[in-house]
């Protein structure tokens, strides 16, 4: 079987697109082998929810009068950047406020301005003969601002490792709470629903792929920081944890983008951070891309390591599935740890859903992309 | 049989006492310290009591009668619904197992009755979604 993206589109104008999640190809793999659920089915719609640490957001403040070139820029007490032409500045998600008690941070601020609401600015400048300004307090939202682009550096990890602690005390990461004496596992992945698990080469997704982001309607600008190829492999899929995985950067306009998909988060002893839902349609081109759609969370291994070890190489005590992940326990290496997750897989299935029917309704159509992401990339360490 | 939890308020005249001893031998009620602090106005306590409803109105009354301030805990904790995205990072923390990941919904479910009222799962929340609705 082969099909073409401008065969899938003219059906989805037709209204005649078949399309089911990720999470439906399993069941419909499982029961009609790979080559019936390709003939049947044109595209599989993934998502994912987390924490998203590499996010954040370019605007464009707009000019007052007189104007001002703002060096130094704070968003509802967040810092934002000042280093770029007078009114642009990006907002980054991990960035904190300098208020006391904190728990707010710039994946707050971006929440906000998807949420409507009002930001306040307060800026400084030097004053130059062309921006005589040197001081601005005021009020913005994305209704009032020129530009406002979501720019994630790093979203979408392929697959990432579960954290568990060997210290006796229990440690605050950006994992959540590890308690002590590998007490729990935490881990953080759609699995199955993953965009990057269901199309683990890259075949279809590459630069340009329109994409659901936050809501609303973005692309694969590029691939993202940290990109890794070198991972272990079982079952077709990256072990999570194993040296990373492939990465995505997305850019995506926040307006027109919702609120349920775009949270500021604070984890707690860490920091702030931003949670994205990220949807990604994959086109059943042949048989091969169904068969890696149908991938399920009893094939896709993480390992677990210890965070108890304040290495870059923490140790690993073993790999587990996500269907273990999920049953709630693991063993592991002679310890029985409680697991939960960190990424909602509720909203994973929700993104997913939602990309689904708008491909189902005319809503959004596929692209090619216009460059592959690259074939091989490691990283490097700073010494 | 039911299990109720409650807070309680001692002051000097009445923080010697032993209260589980009574609850035991008096009113057949099987209680569990859960929480005990001590402080400068006397000393606060998480209780809970196991036993016949009338056992436990009986255990109450006689409670306020040597003058020990009582309070009956329900939902300590509280979720806003509209801030929570169902991640799951107050499930493997919580002591008590109070918090379940509906394995088919994908729905984090909140059992407030088998909550301890440790208040860890207030931190580990992203969200901010999960509140003290009492303080110790």
């Amino acid at each position: 079987m082969k099909r073409t993206y401008d065969e899938i589109n003219e059906k989805i104008r037709k209204g005649k697109a078949v399309v089911i999640t990720a999470e439906e190809a399993v069941a419909l793999v499982k029961e009609k082998g790979v080559k019936k659920a390709a003939d049947e089915v044109d595209v599989v719609t993934t998502g994912t929810f987390g924490a998203m640490c590499s996010s954040g957001a370019f605007l464009n403040l707009g000019h007052s009068d007189p104007p001002i070139r703002m060096t130094n820029i704070t968003l509802n007490g967040v810092q934002a950047y000042g280093g770029l032409a007078a009114v642009d500045t990006y907002i980054g998600a991990t960035q904190m406020t300098d208020k006391k008690g904190g728990g707010y941070g710039g994946g707050h601020v971006i929440e906000d301005l998807v949420a409507g609401k009002k930001i306040h600015l307060v800026a400084s400048g030097p004053g130059t003969d062309c921006y005589t300004r040197k001081n601005i307090e005021t009020t913005v939202s994305l209704n009032t601002i020129n530009d406002a682009y979501m720019y994630n550096p790093r979203n979408s990890y392929q697959n990432y490792c579960v954290a568990t602690n060997s210290s006796d005390r229990t440690l605050q990461t950006y994992m959540g709470k590890l308690l002590p004496n590998f007490r729990n596992a935490t881990y953080s992945s759609a699995g199955q629903l993953s965009p990057l698990l269901n199309d683990p080469y890259l075949e279809t997704i590459g630069i340009g792929t329109r994409i659901f982001l936050g809501g609303g309607e973005g692309f694969v600008s590029w691939a993202g920081t940290q990109y890794n190829t070198q991972a272990s492999v079982i079952n077709g899929v990256p072990i999570g944890g194993s040296g990373g995985g492939r990465t995505l950067a997305l850019i995506g306009n926040l307006r027109g983008m919702d609120k349920e998909y775009v949270r500021g988060l604070d984890i707690f002893g860490y920091g702030t951070s931003l949670a994205v839902g990220v949807g990604v349609p994959i086109p059943i081109l042949n048989n091969d891309v169904m068969k890696r759609c149908s991938i399920s969370d009893a094939e896709i291994f993480a390992n677990v390591l210890d965070y108890g070890v304040p290495s870059r190489e923490r140790p690993v005590l073993g790999s587990v599935s996500y269907a273990d992940l999920r049953s709630g326990k693991i063993e592991c290496n002679g310890h029985v740890m409680r697991t939960s997750s960190l990424s909602s897989y509720k909203y994973a299935r929700k993104v997913a859903e939602e990309l689904k029917e708008w491909i189902e309704n005319d809503k959004f159509t596929l692209t090619v992309p216009s460059t592959p992401l690259p074939k091989e990339g490691s990283v490097r360490r700073l010494r | 049989m039911t299990e109720k939890k409650y807070k309680l308020r001692f002051n000097n005249s009445n923080m010697h006492d032993s209260v589980s001893y009574v609850l035991v031998s008096k009113f057949n009620i099987m209680p569990n310290v859960l929480q005990a602090k001590i402080d400068g106005s006397g000393g606060r306590m998480i209780l809970s009591m196991k036993g016949d409803e009338k056992d436990i109105e009986n255990a109450i009354s006689y409670l306020g009668s040597v003058d020990i301030s009582i309070e009956l805990m329900d939902n300590y904790v509280k979720r806003d619904e509209t801030r929570c995205i169902d991640c799951g990072s107050c499930v493997s923390i919580c002591p008590s197992f109070a918090f379940e990941m509906d394995k088919v919904t994908q729905d984090v479910l909140l059992d407030t009755s088998k909550c301890l009222a440790c208040g860890f799962c207030i931190s580990a929340c992203p969200t901010h979604a999960i509140s003290l609705k009492m303080n110790l």
